[in-house]
């Protein structure tokens, strides 16, 4: 990571808290000022049910306390809460300690009820009281249960109060206090548990959108350097297409001045010369030929011409052109067709095949070369095998690039033949499988459309 | 793919089109070498060659390129069959695909040479189309064919039975087999042109195909040429 990475993240981090504490204060300052109404019935049904039973003035006193720091609170909060989304993390702690300072006095008020209230009463008073101390702190106070300090803080002004209350009234005393601290206790870990949680997911919705930030960093980037790509490529192929297209011409024309001087020579050594540069000139706009078509893939320009035809058809066509190649080198050539009739580019397809033909021959010392069709769910597989050197696994991804001879110095080929056979593969979607064992030989198959019964 | 019929002049006059100059001039001497032609004219647009048919009469074959500056793709050939039918075309094109061959025909072409073929190649087909023959290159021929299903044959009989055709379909498909166009044909047979593209299309029906070159090889199956 950079220095300059290191201090993004570093002012991201602090972003983030800065963020958990907005969120937190944002929550408790609105469930204040929801929960005003609510505590003013709660304190109203306290005050009428204890009438009677106590002074009426500390009462009142008690209550009215209560209620007035709750309304302070929520003032308070009604104030901050507008201005929480803008505010700086200076301004920030400013608010907070406004809040914390109006919430223990919250709680002090509450707690302080067994003191003035109770201690005058009855039992059942203390009990009264004691119990709805407790059910402010486990109702109310889980409100701010999202900041952990203060809402220990409050359990410890509101409950420490009662516990301290209780605990100086001898042994029976005590076996009241013994179950609050457990209850502050629970309270305080299930206020830090909760400010964990709330803080830890604040802190992945910030996450999210960090990474969403990232992703589409990254996206634009790939997009980019794809289109760059893209771009180098196409004026790749406008070159070859430019480039092949003009050299085609003068060498058609070479082709048919030396054919001209072929027609008109007498056997003997010129014409046999003249015969020789034909060929040479043939496999020369072989080469051109396929550059150009390879950019013309490449362009999406070739489109293709889906019919309908025999594979058996296709079969001995093959057989026809490569039986007498393969035989010429020793090796056995075996053609098994199936009756079937397939939907496809029947050129294209052809090309592929011989494409795939052509390698096999030239690539295999001996043994044979297999050319074979079966029926297999709807759809006709056709495959060239070999017994040749196979193809090493590490291979065989690179022999499908323009002009990658793994065995260079092979008799013919520049390495164009399988860079054609993917593009007709990936134009006409055959599902173009390679299955090799070094020093056992290879199979290349594809997976043709069964056509229709017509 | 080669058919003999007819009796071909020996020594034509052959025409020319094509807007490279170094394939001219080879393609010249190759037909001259091969005795195809007794002389051979060299235009380079269509324009050219429209105005030097309209002199002279003479030519027994056009050799013509499909990408001309003047004339977009098979338009040219459409013009010149339309003004000269009694003198068949060949194209000489370095475009090779089925769909453009096809089209090729469709526009009354009476030979196709793709120009990446072997000089005996052009030599035969020229000499082919001299003598009232077609020319459709091989591997054409293979994607033509096989969308055609081959005629039921008859027994004890090489030749499957010429399907039963009106007398009027039966004028429209020699003259459409001699390579002739729509306007041509609606000429010589004295009827609109929309009578003759019925008439084609219900011939097409009746043999089972799909355009004119297919129309040729069903021609070929049955004998008629």
């Amino acid at each position: 990571m950079s220095a300059a990475a290191a201090l993004f993240a570093t002012a991201r981090r602090a972003d983030v808290l800065a963020e958990i504490e907005r969120e937190s204060m944002s929550i408790r300052c609105r469930q204040s000022i929801q929960s005003l109404p609510s505590m003013a019935v709660v304190l109203t049904i306290t005050g009428a049910l204890l009438w009677g039973t106590v002074d009426s003035a500390r009462l009142l006193g008690w209550v009215g306390a209560c209620f007035a720091m709750t309304a302070l609170r929520a003032g308070v909060c009604a104030l901050i809460l507008p201005r929480l989304a803008s505010v700086s993390r200076e301004q920030l702690t400013g608010y907070e300690r406004w809040l914390a300072s109006t919430t223990i006095a919250n709680t002090l008020a509450m707690g302080s009820g067994v003191w003035w209230v109770a201690a005058i009463g009855s039992i059942e008073v203390q009990y009264f009281v004691t119990l709805t101390t407790c059910l402010y702190s486990v109702g109310s106070l889980v409100n701010a249960s999202t900041n952990a300090p203060i809402f220990i803080a409050g359990v410890a002004a509101n409950l420490g109060q009662t516990i301290a209350f209780w605990a100086l009234h001898g042994l029976d005393g005590i076996k009241i206090a013994i179950p609050l601290v457990v209850i502050a206790l629970l309270l305080v870990a299930f206020g830090r548990a909760n400010a964990r949680a709330f803080a830890e997911s604040v802190r992945m919705r910030y996450q999210n959108l960090d990474l969403v930030a990232e992703l589409s960093h990254e996206k634009k980037a790939v997009e980019h350097a794809l289109s760059i790509a893209q771009e180098a490529s196409q004026s790749k192929s406008r070159f070859l297409a430019a480039a092949s297209h003009d050299l085609r011409q003068p060498l058609h024309a070479l082709r048919l001045q030396v054919g001209a001087i072929a027609l008109g020579a007498q056997d003997g050594p010129v014409r046999k010369s003249v015969d020789r540069t034909l060929e040479m000139l043939e496999s020369l706009d072989d080469l051109f030929r396929n550059m150009l078509d390879l950019s013309r893939f490449d362009a999406g320009a070739l489109k293709p011409r889906l019919q309908a035809f025999a594979i058996a058809e296709l079969f001995s066509h093959l057989e026809g052109e490569f039986r007498l190649l393969a035989e010429a080198k020793g090796l056995r050539f075996e053609s098994r067709p199936v009756d079937a009739r397939v939907q496809t580019d029947l050129l294209l397809l052809e090309r592929l095949l011989r494409n795939l033909l052509a390698n096999a021959i030239r690539y295999t010392a001996a043994g044979s070369v297999t050319l074979a069709a079966r029926v297999q769910d709807g759809s006709v597989a056709v495959s060239v095998a070999d017994t040749g050197p196979g193809i090493p696994p590490e291979q065989r991804e690179r022999i499908f690039q323009e002009f990658v001879q793994i065995r260079p110095g092979a008799e013919g080929g520049v390495g164009l033949g399988l860079a054609i056979v993917r593009r007709i593969d990936a134009l006409l979607d055959l599902g173009l499988r390679l299955v090799s064992e070094t020093g056992r030989g290879s199979e290349f198959s594809v997976r043709v459309k069964q056509a229709s019964a017509a | 793919m080669m058919q003999a019929g007819g009796s071909g002049k020996r020594q034509a006059r052959v025409l020319i089109v094509d807007d490279h100059p170094m394939v001219l001039d080879a393609a010249k001497n190759a037909l001259l070498a091969a005795q195809v032609a007794e002389s051979v004219d060299c235009v380079n647009t269509l324009q050219q060659a429209r105005d030097l048919l309209g002199r002279d009469s003479g030519f027994a074959l056009i050799v013509l390129d499909l990408s001309l500056a003047d004339a977009s793709r098979l338009e040219g050939l459409l013009a010149l069959r339309e003004d000269h039918p009694d003198v068949p075309v060949l194209i000489f094109s370095g475009d090779e695909s089925p769909g453009t061959i096809a089209n090729a025909f469709e526009y009354s072409a009476r030979g196709y040479v793709p120009k990446s073929q072997h000089v005996t190649v052009l030599v035969n087909a020229a000499r082919t189309v001299l003598a009232g023959g077609t020319y459709i290159p091989m591997h054409a021929l293979r994607t033509l064919g096989a969308e055609i299903t081959a005629p039921a044959p008859q027994a004890n009989d090489a030749r499957p039975a010429i399907p039963s055709l009106t007398a009027r379909q039966t004028d429209v498909y020699r003259l459409l087999l001699q390579g002739m166009p729509n306007k041509v044909i609606a000429a010589r047979l004295d009827m609109s042109v929309h009578t003759v593209k019925a008439h084609v299309s219900a011939l097409f029906g009746t043999l089972q195909v799909h355009n004119r070159a297919q129309a040729v090889l069903r021609g070929r199956q049955y004998g008629l040429i």
